[in-house]
């Protein structure tokens, strides 16, 4: 086995493989979207890192002339920044890739090597970008169509020298049509793509330049969707899921006939990391209910305008403004009076950790969050902070109810309410509120099959009330 | 063909693993490549093999290989 150095999708790398496949999913490239999709955060596209790694093959064997067939697993995300590594290994003519990130295996590569007598001249990218389409579950059975085989031959020879150099055009431009059809059209916006096998045969001069795709399954009570593809010389199957899209909070109009009129009055709470999910429904429970409310965020400026901006035109009391709990500044005194209620959302993605013991790099994030942040947020607010100022901690469910793969999580969170009772123990008078909640459905517990999550209003509702009522 | 003969060959392509060897007691734990999505794809895929279909509680309660072939079993039977 040769494994390789490390290498990192640089932005500019990314961005130009962007260019170069003409998938312009969100996921891929817009952060802010990204941050509330299933990964949390701006991907590597997957095909990226596949020819990453057949540029590494390209490089290590020098018979690689091209493929005779191709299988891809991509088994987990890559995020842009990470280092891979890839591990090679050869048999005859069957070729084994094994692409790691942080030690877990996020893509599994296997290829016989092959020739192709005559190569296909692949026209380049044409003028305008495709559209990023946005498909039903209804739209998916039995949809065909096809997109075209480009290759802007100067930006491939850049990005993927020794590829570039070995793999027939044809190869390379259906691998990168291959990402466009699954990232920009079937299924397009809500996709994830997670399996590739071609055989590649004699490529055609007279046929059109496109590949051909077909839905051959969708399975929608798991979102699996097989598709047969076909063109450029290679005939095969592409698996993909249809991502659950971001999850949208109740509006005020469904919160509102949960709370009673005036109940929250005379309270001013600061929601830290209140722009969407559970911090975004507490915000509103507490405004709905007669209390004025500052939502802070971090990179969500638009969704907490979107909040607030809703939240006042209905009358109620709300602002917004930016704050890093891993680097708070004192908030400016705007003469309101002071905070009565700190409710802390604040999170970073949740992912999943090891399978057993403990990850260290997971662990020290969480703790960044859910301790080191915590502390630091209460002291730079502190000037801010009523008397009698109620730090209320929403805790994890799993610290009772033991998850597999989130031994980190319920570490960190635990170790959260152990802070933050110090916390108030420390600030005489102040009182730490506490609830382990169940898993409620928000951006963070999306999942293509994993258990239902609960509607978060009651149980945040509850929160509220009872942090209300730890004084009264 | 049993039902272990014919569950192997499924999950030595989903999990692009040729060691395994489907039987009783073989878990998620054993096989590095069974995380969640493959998990689904193999429930998906076995779904096509014998022509029946699992509901979610049923692929999510699994705890090895002899469990799930029980369920394939009670479904081929009509139970």
């Amino acid at each position: 086995m040769t494994a390789s150095k490390a290498i990192c999708f640089e932005p500019e790398v990314h961005e130009a493989f962007a260019r170069l496949s003409q998938d312009f999913n969100p996921q891929h490239m817009d952060a802010l979207v990204a941050r509330r999709l299933f990964y949390g955060t701006r991907v590597v596209h997957g095909t990226h890192s596949l020819m990453a790694a057949l540029d590494r093959v390209a490089a290590t064997y020098p018979d690689f002339q091209g493929m005779a067939d191709l299988k891809v697993s991509f088994r987990g995300p890559v995020r842009l920044g990470q280092g891979v590594t890839f591990d090679l290994s050869r048999t005859g003519n069957s070729v084994t890739v094994d692409v790691l990130c942080d030690g877990q295996q996020a893509s599994r590569i296997r290829l016989a090597l092959g020739t192709t007598a005559t190569d296909l001249e692949i026209p380049a990218i044409g003028a305008t970008p495709p559209v990023c389409i946005e498909r039903s579950e209804a739209d998916l059975q039995g949809l065909a169509g096809e997109v075209p085989l480009t290759l802007d031959l100067p930006l491939y020879r850049r990005l993927f020298p020794s590829l570039s150099a070995r793999l027939p055009h044809a190869q390379a431009a259906i691998l990168l049509a291959s990402t466009r059809l699954v990232g920009m059209d079937c299924p397009g916006l809500h996709s994830i793509y997670t399996g590739l096998k071609l055989t590649f045969g004699v490529a055609e001069t007279h046929q059109p330049m496109v590949l051909r795709y077909q839905v051959a399954h969708w399975q929608p009570q798991f979102r699996l969707l097989t598709m047969t593809v076909d063109g450029g010389g290679a005939k095969g199957s592409i698996e993909c899921f249809l991502r659950p899209p971001r999850v949208d909070q109740a509006d005020i109009a469904q919160l509102r006939s949960l709370v009673q009129a005036g109940e929250f009055k005379g309270r001013r709470a600061l929601v830290v990391g209140g722009a969407r999910g559970l911090g975004e429904v507490a915000a509103k429970l507490v405004a709905i209910g007669g209390g004025s409310v500052v939502i802070t965020y971090l990179v969500g400026r638009d969704d907490a305008e979107r909040i607030v901006s809703d939240l006042v035109v209905h009358g109620y009391d709300a602002r917004c403004l930016p704050l890093n709990v891993l680097e708070p500044t004192p908030l400016d005194d705007d003469g309101a009076g002071r905070f009565t209620d700190v409710f802390y959302f604040a999170s970073p993605h949740i992912d999943k950790g090891a399978e057993t013991g403990m990850d260290a790099t997971l662990l020290r994030r969480y703790f960044d969050y859910y301790c080191d942040g915590l502390v630091r947020t209460v002291e730079a607010l502190a000037p801010r902070l009523d008397g009698r100022a109620r730090l209320i901690y929403p805790s994890t469910i799993f610290i009772d109810q033991p998850e597999k793969g989130f031994a980190e999580y319920a570490c960190a969170k635990a170790a959260g309410e152990v802070t933050v009772a110090h916390l108030a123990a420390s600030l005489p008078g102040r009182i730490a509120v506490i609830r382990r909640l169940p898993r409620l459905r928000t951006d963070q517990t999306q999942s293509l099959s994993g258990p239902e999550a609960a509607d978060p209003a009651p149980v945040i509702l509850d929160l509220v009330r009872c942090a209300a009522g730890s004084l009264d | 063909m049993d039902i272990y003969a014919r569950l192997t060959p499924l999950m030595c392509d989903i999990f692009d693993n040729d060691t395994v060897v489907a039987t009783p007691t073989l878990s998620a734990e054993q096989v590095r490549e069974w995380d969640s999505l493959s998990h689904i794809r193999l429930m998906v895929a076995i779904e096509v093999e014998f022509s029946i279909k699992f509901s979610t509680a049923e692929v999510t309660d699994l705890k090895n290989v002899g469990e799930l072939v029980a369920v394939i079993e009670g479904k081929l039977k009509g139970l």
